[in-house]
């Protein structure tokens, strides 16, 4: 269930980065018909429907994958959310979290155990009040009469409205001024014909699951004032310009009419009403070159955000830990024991970076292939056995591991004057671990490595 | 003694009994279906509503009413200035004005622009 959860956050995530790409482009796009602005959103729903997409150069997501699924088998919980600020402080947390203990895991699974709980109560308490509220508002507009075709009255509502997902059908408050009545009607006839009634619920749905970002529930909130708009603009399209003013007028009238609808979490003070009269008001056609490059704009906007940046995945080393007990694709026997503090450093190794040897630094060869990582053993001493098996700078290449690693996977162990020793292990498949830092007082004998192929991190 | 109150739609339904009263029930809900587009089910409970209010009646299946049309008018009229809508508008229902209460001033300044956009129509 936890891995589900990180799923999910990691769509949370991406989409609300998408947020804010979305929220850049209505700026730029101001002038733009609303209906666009609409379908903007769509990009942001795509990306809380859709775990996978393609991997292109173009992305522009920080991150690939800013939690993965499988954080809690890393020696070194971190996350990679693609911008250094948050992941320092965020990794810090982690860490001290896990501080203490040789099982660095437990207290990490509790927390993300309570997390995942949280979220699941979040999703059933909007699910519960989305069906609440719906029932208690069918039964309220059960007696409404007949108007003219899937149009009925009733007093006991305040405002207009579409009700019904398969069928739906317009409510109208009974004791309305006649003059505003086809204009009201007009507008509700426009969010049917634009199936507004399946894009809210189903908007609604999505933020039911992704409920823990603050961007999305902006994205929501503007994405039904923009609704609201796309279906005013429809409606002026097609009457003459002197009929704006009623219809603005029914827009204030039944604004008006009656108390305010309190309790309703999402009706926080805005001047929706007058917004949109200054837009009817102010309404003129929309130029074709406008349209065009809002389209040409929307796509662009597709490739940077809904593909996801490439390189994060493919073959290539996990993880890599000290191991006691866990299941390791390669190991490398150390065969030491150390009493006092001990612990490696292992980073990403830059192309152009050249090697330790026993007394500094000379060019890469290439041996080791195109993608490095370096673990640095500090100041721990290796043994005589140690040191007689891998001598230094002698490639080895690691036995038993998978098929499609054969070969590729290879290692050699430096013993740099200054320092205990240190071990390069490089691939041509790319690696995905970051810097990991190890400290404990005991080191087991075996170092384990984690590789995961081109489905992608497996546990 | 203080008449009930009826809602719209129970008094559309009286509108129809006193005008064909006394009147078996199935037959009632046949023309509220007819004239009010109504389901058989919501006839069958506004019609449990009402007798259970003593609006009118339902005596081995025969309907009449207990109050009359003036009355209820009456009681109406009344009813109409207190109308207050409770109960919030969920957020995933199309509709048609936002439920924020407008203050007076802003009321005034959205109808002064409407009614500039009038008058620089007009000319």
């Amino acid at each position: 269930m936890t891995a589900l959860f990180l799923s999910v956050l990691n769509m949370t995530i991406s989409a609300g980065w998408t947020v804010l790409a979305v929220l850049m482009l209505r700026l730029l796009l101001r002038k733009a018909p609303k209906w666009i602005h609409v379908s903007l959103w769509g990009l942001v729903a795509f990306r809380m429907v859709c775990p996978i997409t393609f991997e292109t150069r173009a992305s522009l997501l920080p991150s690939r994958e800013t939690i993965s699924p499988h954080i809690l088998s890393a020696p070194s919980p971190a996350i990679t959310s693609g911008i250094t600020v948050i992941d320092d402080a965020i990794n810090s947390v982690i860490a001290q979290t896990a501080a203490t203990s040789q099982a660095s895991a437990a207290p990490l699974q509790l927390w993300l155990d309570i997390f995942a709980i949280l979220w699941l109560s979040g999703i059933a308490g909007m699910l519960v009040y989305a069906t609440v509220s719906y029932t208690r508002l069918r039964l309220r507009v059960r007696d409404a009469v007949v108007y003219r075709d899937g149009i009925y009255l009733t007093d006991q509502i305040g405002s207009a409205f579409v009700l019904g997902i398969l069928k739906p059908r317009i409510f109208l408050p009974c004791h309305m001024d006649p003059k505003d009545m086809e204009h009201v009607i007009a507008h509700e006839r426009s969010h049917i014909r634009r199936k507004d009634h399946w894009w809210k619920p189903l908007g609604f749905l999505l933020l039911s699951i992704h409920w823990p970002h603050p961007l999305l529930w902006l994205a929501y909130i503007l994405f039904c004032r923009d609704i609201e708009h796309a279906c005013d603009e429809k409606v002026i399209r097609k009457l003459p310009t002197e009929d704006r003013a009623d219809y603005s007028q029914a827009l204030l009238s039944c604004s008006v009419g009656h108390r305010p609808i309190s309790a309703c979490p999402l009706a926080f003070s805005e001047t929706g009403i007058k917004k949109r009269v200054k837009a009817v008001l102010r309404y003129k056609k929309p130029s074709v070159a406008l349209i065009i490059l809002a389209v040409l704009l929307g796509i662009l906007t597709s490739v940077f955000f809904l593909t996801d940046p490439r390189g994060s995945r493919g073959m290539g080393i996990q993880s890599i830990w000290v191991t006691e007990d866990r299941s390791a694709d390669a190991v490398i026997h150390l065969d030491y024991l150390v009493m006092e503090k001990a612990g490696f450093h292992c980073r990403l190794v830059h192309e152009d970076e050249g090697e330790h040897t026993g007394s500094g630094y000379t060019d890469y060869d290439g041996a080791l292939g195109k993608y490095r990582l370096f673990i640095d053993f500090g100041d721990t001493a290796p043994t005589e056995g140690f040191a007689k098996k891998y001598p230094s700078g002698e490639v080895h290449t690691f036995e038993d591991v998978p098929d499609t690693f054969q070969g590729s996977l290879r290692f050699k162990v430096v013993y740099p004057d200054d320092h205990g020793f240190a071990i390069y292990i490089g691939s041509d498949h790319p690696l995905s671990t970051y810097e990991v830092d190890f400290s404990g007082r005991y080191l087991a004998g075996t170092i384990g490595i984690k590789l995961y192929n081109s489905e992608g991190p497996n546990q | 003694m203080d008449t009930p109150k009826v809602t719209e739609g129970e008094y559309r339904l009286c509108l129809i009994l006193w005008e064909h009263e006394p009147i078996k029930s199935t037959e009632l809900v046949r023309l509220c279906q007819e004239k009010l587009g109504w389901k058989e089910t919501t006839s069958y409970t506004v019609i449990k509503r009402l007798s259970k209010r003593g609006v009118i009646k339902n005596e081995k299946t025969i309907v009449s009413s207990l109050i009359s049309k003036e009355a209820i008018q009456r009681s109406q009229m009344d009813a109409l200035m207190e109308k207050t809508f409770e109960g919030s508008m969920p957020a995933f229902i199309a509709a048609f004005t936002h439920s924020r209460k407008l203050s007076s001033r802003e009321i005034d300044e959205i109808q002064a622009m409407i009614d500039q956009y009038r008058r620089d129509e007009e000319q």
